[in-house]
């Protein structure tokens, strides 16, 4: 109950039940009271930290740790800005690359400790018209990205910092669509909605007004029965 | 088709048919097979490696051999069948034809001498019913068990429940039988649709299902798939009939590019025929010794109940041979969802 108070006003959740957290990008918690005190002109600074802040990138903590709201934060983040580059990763070009630092970062944060001053995370400079993303930790990254932007993602990532190079960019193929073929070893079955044209359902019992309430039609049980028929039904040895 | 069972099951497997359907299922996979042959070795080697393993104890003259464990094995499969037809309510005949196939296939590749027919009939019964969604509960199932007093019916249904599990496990978890019975009503449905010269298919059902009742009792189910047998079935009461359904054939079938589906065909037909004819109700004195030979075998070496101690999963008896080649066989059956799989295996490397 104790860490779960406010570091300026020193109120808690247990004196105070309506008590609301807030989280800022530097990771440190302020009571909603404090932060419409602190910040009644839009911005200032953090009170534990001393990094300028916005007013509007307060959010609701969520988790009892505030380090991973910030982290969440920076995840989502990060998410909106890889969402249109592909990543490519080239490890002999990273010491003498552009980009300005490869930080080391053991992979398991270290939440109780205080936290690194605020930096951003994502760096994008222009140069050459490509994007150039510094990641500090691409493994949380990964796992957060769509299955297709994270495959190309070197593996283990475990306490390494994987500087992001100017990304190639890959030509793909256009999606072709082809129709599902499946071997049935039989006549075709004629398509569900031609039934009645072709005269299958005069030989069917029609289904009562009951039957209908739960989608059946008698179409359905006659198709049932035709694909049974017919699936398997050319003698061959398998 | 018209009880309301299958209406919803047809409604259910609507959106799921092709994957549901008998050309890609475990039934085609693997209980399919070449000739009868095949099957007599299976059985064969079932009778001999219980038979060594129970051999070593010097009692040889006490044991069945494999033309006693046919005897037998005939005997208690017309046993079930006259229990899945006196059964109240009324089994539908695809869980009948279901709870006949499993008895076969359980005995495929195990000996009776191992485990008790009697037993193992019930329990095939009692999983059909489950897997073909014909519900009874186990008191209401136990209770058709007339000559037995309440008493022994708790003590059957536990029984029951005790084999129900290995017999799950020796049928490698493939439930879904295929049964023969709606093949023939989407052949007579169309028949009446796209074969006008018949003029009244509805004659044939009976002499057919006669035909599949008795392809039944014999391993036409082990070696046809079920739409071969319910045409089959069909094209031999339209041949008593004095009816001639070539031209459906290779009109309506699309055989007609392909004599050599024709004279396959005919050829299964001739197997078939003769499998039916060669079944016979075994005698009763030969049963009757053989039965007392049965009892005395499982009272000497109470085999299944040590095995039931045991416990299933320690022994070499669990058919993982044929569980080593599914794996293959699934990868390339169903090689038109690979990208699919591919896709989550991805993931899982990633992950």
């Amino acid at each position: 109950m104790d860490d779960q108070g406010c570091p300026r006003c020193k109120t808690t959740k247990y004196r105070n039940p309506s008590l609301k957290l807030m989280v800022n990008v530097c990771g440190h918690t302020l009571c909603e009271n404090c932060v419409d005190m602190l910040f009644v002109r839009g911005s200032g600074n953090c009170v534990q930290c001393d990094t300028p802040l916005r007013k509007s990138n307060f959010r609701v903590q969520l988790f009892e740790d505030p380090a991973v709201d910030k982290e969440v934060e920076i995840r989502k983040k990060l998410l909106k800005t890889c969402c249109s580059i592909i990543i490519v990763r080239n490890k002999e070009k990273r010491d003498n690359s552009e980009t300005k630092s490869v930080e080391h970062q053991p992979n398991q944060i270290k939440r109780k400790q205080p936290l690194p001053e605020p930096r951003r995370h994502v760096h994008r400079t222009r140069d050459n018209g490509d994007y150039c993303i510094m990641l500090n930790f691409s493994l949380s990254l990964s796992l957060l990205l769509p299955l297709p932007l994270a495959l190309p993602f070197p593996f283990p990532l475990q306490g390494q910092t994987v500087s992001l190079q100017p990304m190639a960019k890959i030509e793909e193929v256009l999606y072709r669509y082809q129709p599902l073929f499946i071997e049935t070893y039989g006549p075709p079955v004629p398509e569900l909605d031609h039934l009645g044209r072709l005269g299958y359902l005069k030989h069917v019992r029609a289904a009562l007004p009951q039957d209908t309430a739960g989608g059946y039609s008698s179409g359905l049980a006659c198709h049932r029965a035709l694909q049974d028929a017919f699936s398997g039904l050319f003698p061959i040895q398998f | 088709m018209t009880t309301s069972n299958c209406l919803v099951r047809f409604f259910l497997f609507d959106n799921f048919q092709v994957l549901n359907m008998y050309h890609n299922s475990s039934h085609k996979t693997f209980w399919i097979f070449d000739n009868e042959d095949a099957l007599e070795k299976l059985r064969c080697e079932a009778n001999t490696k219980c038979y060594n393993k129970l051999s070593t104890s010097g009692k040889e003259s006490m044991l069945l051999g494999r033309y006693e464990e046919q005897v037998l094995f005939r005997y208690y499969e017309k046993r079930l069948l006259d229990f899945c037809n006196a059964f109240k309510p009324t089994m539908p005949k695809a869980v009948v034809g279901t709870a006949i196939m499993f008895f076969r296939r359980f005995y495929l590749n195990n000996s009776l001498m191992e485990y008790h027919p009697r037993i193992i009939m019930l329990t095939c019964a009692y999983l059909s019913c489950k897997v073909d969604e014909f519900n009874v509960s186990s008191t209401q199932f136990v209770g058709n068990l007339l000559q037995e007093t309440p008493a022994g019916q708790e003590r059957v249904l536990e029984q029951i429940l005790e084999f129900e599990l290995l017999l799950i496990q020796q049928l490698n978890f493939h439930l879904v039988v295929h049964t023969p019975y709606r093949p023939m009503e989407g052949l007579l449905i169309d028949i009446k649709t796209r074969y006008p010269p018949l003029e009244n298919p509805e004659s044939l059902r009976k002499s057919a299902d006669d035909f599949l009742t008795r392809a039944n009792t014999t391993d036409a189910g082990l070696l046809f798939a079920p739409s071969q047998i319910a045409l089959i079935a069909i094209l031999n009461s339209a041949s008593r009939a004095g009816l001639n359904m070539d031209s459906y054939l290779s009109e309506c079938m699309g055989m007609k590019d392909n004599r050599e589906y024709i004279v396959k065909l005919n050829e299964s037909m001739r197997r078939m025929k003769k499998l039916i004819k060669d079944y016979e109700l075994p005698k009763a004195e030969e049963v009757s010794a053989y039965k007392e030979k049965l009892e005395r075998v499982h009272l000497e070496f109470n085999t299944s109940t040590n095995k039931r101690k045991r416990g299933y999963e320690e022994d070499g008896h669990v058919a993982k041979i044929q569980c080593r080649t599914e794996d293959e066989v699934s990868n390339r059956s169903l090689n038109t969802r690979t990208s699919a799989t591919g896709f989550s295996s991805g993931r899982n490397t990633l992950r």
